[in-house]
């Protein structure tokens, strides 16, 4: 009995539904009478959506097919691997150093090691930071960038459209 | 006797292939059912790979990972202090219980409830490389009042949480009733979806790109956010539903906007480590201890 729903079927359908359901300027009859119809036909479609779409249909796989996707498959896998494998030992190379760097440290004396410790201070990556991206901003560079006065302890202000981040 | 598996199955329809033959040694009953493996397309478990490269990802890996490492860095001591701190077994309510350990009848009692209901959290791990504080997972939970009268309204949720996460979401029932908002126990009352991996960073940048800074009267979230264990999470009205790209170019289709919350589960054993990490990925926090009017600090 279900008929079988294509994306640009669900496009369709979606669209003619809420053409459909948008209230006429004529006035109703009983009030809040086009809210319901407006809900009932969207949630149709949502439910179809969502648990009565077909399957799709699986690429049907020759042995060729399936050798050369197991082949990619572990390549793809061991490159990860490798590339974890790698930031690992750099990881534990550098907290060795750290670690090594410390002790060394301790040895020297109390005051230049309690000063080095993090101790309680408050350590958060700074707002301004920028996390990269493959193209460069489309306004440029901010040339006229003032920092605002940081005070964490006044009353924050609700945070104001960053003029760093391009526009969309 | 027959010997019993030790393995705990979350779920009766868990597919054996999920975990390795060597730390499951059941045998295959009627319900549960072997699939085809992880990597074919025919398999629910199968993911087709990441289609984009994955900016949060990668700057984790390239950059927050070491600046972590050393920020989270404790000496000796302070360590040890920590982890005593963490392994402390707090007094019970009855003094009768502290002799538990020479009473043979006390054996396999539940543990007694602790003066003050004082909780032991998770015992850290001794420090080095591999605690550094990571990102697991994130939860994006979605309570929908108008589902108590209207059971359709449930759909709307879950397919926005759909569209954010690109995971589909599960329906969350209610443990108990309560009469005053007309509401019955093991009814379905919200959607809650987990992610993690691609979709997680894909959701992470989105938010933190698009939603976040569009976002109106909101001042970050509360420095005293946290479960003491390193899990901060956060709560956003039904308009920032609408400012997620993949909702807004489809704003018609969907009959109810819902507010949602978004928990970021952490590896780090503090709030304070994981405030570190999250504020790496640009997320802002504040020194109001509450949303909204309430958390001025300071008045005038």
């Amino acid at each position: 009995m279900t008929k079988s729903l294509s994306t640009t079927a669900i496009r369709g359908l979606l669209a003619r539904t809420i053409q459909k359901s948008k209230p006429k300027s004529s006035s109703p009859d009983i009030p809040g009478s086009q809210n319901a119809n407006i809900t009932d036909t969207r949630y149709q479609i949502i439910k179809r959506i969502l648990y009565e779409t077909p399957k799709p249909e699986l690429p049907k796989m020759t042995e060729q097919d399936l050798e050369r996707h197991e082949t990619i498959d572990r390549a793809w896998k061991l490159f990860l691997r490798n590339q974890q494998e790698e930031r690992e030992n750099e990881l534990a190379a550098k907290y060795r150093m750290l670690n090594e760097a410390n002790i060394e440290l301790e040895k020297l004396g109390p005051r230049l090691f309690n000063s080095a410790q993090m101790g309680n201070k408050i350590m958060m990556f700074p707002r301004q930071m920028k996390i990269p991206t493959e193209t460069p901003p489309l306004n440029g560079w901010n040339y006229d960038y003032k920092p605002p006065p940081s005070d964490p302890t006044k009353d924050s202000k609700p945070l104001p459209p960053d003029s760093t981040r391009d526009s969309p | 006797m027959l010997s019993r598996s030790k393995l705990f199955l979350y779920n009766r329809y868990q597919f054996l292939s999920a975990v390795p033959r060597i730390f499951n040694k059941t045998f295959l009953h009627t319900y549960q059912k072997s699939s085809p493996p992880a990597n074919l397309p025919d398999s629910y478990l199968f993911y087709p790979g990441r289609t984009s490269m994955l900016r949060m990802e990668e700057f984790y890996h390239s950059t927050l990972s070491t600046d972590l490492m050393i920020l989270s860095y404790k000496d000796p001591e302070s360590e040890r202090k920590f982890i005593e701190k963490r392994q402390k077994e707090h007094l019970p309510i009855k003094k009768s219980v502290l002799t538990r350990d020479t009473n043979p009848f006390a054996i396999n009692r539940p543990s007694p409830k602790s003066r003050g209901n004082k909780k032991r959290l998770p015992v850290p791990p001794k420090q080095c490389h591999k605690t550094i504080p990571k990102l697991l997972k994130i939860d994006v939970h979605c309570m929908i009042k108008e589902a108590i009268h209207s059971k359709q309204h449930l759909l709307s949720g879950i397919m926005a949480l759909q569209c954010i996460t690109s995971e589909r979401p599960t329906v969350v029932y209610s443990k108990t009733g309560v009469a005053q908002w007309k509401l019955r126990k093991d009814m379905p009352i919200g959607c809650k979806v987990s992610i993690s991996g691609p979709p997680m960073y894909t959701f992470l940048d989105k938010l933190v790109e698009i939603v976040l800074p569009r976002m109106k009267e909101w001042h970050g979230i509360p420095i005293t956010s946290g479960d003491q264990n390193g899990n901060i999470a956060m709560g956003f009205p039904a308009s920032a539903l609408s400012l997620f790209p993949d909702i807004e170019g489809n704003y018609d289709m969907f009959p109810l906007m819902t507010g949602f919350d978004v928990i970021f589960n952490t590896t780090a054993y503090t709030d304070y480590e994981g405030r570190m990490l999250l504020s790496g990925f640009q997320i802002p926090f504040t020194p109001r201890k509450k949303m909204g009017r309430k958390g001025r600090t300071n008045r005038n």
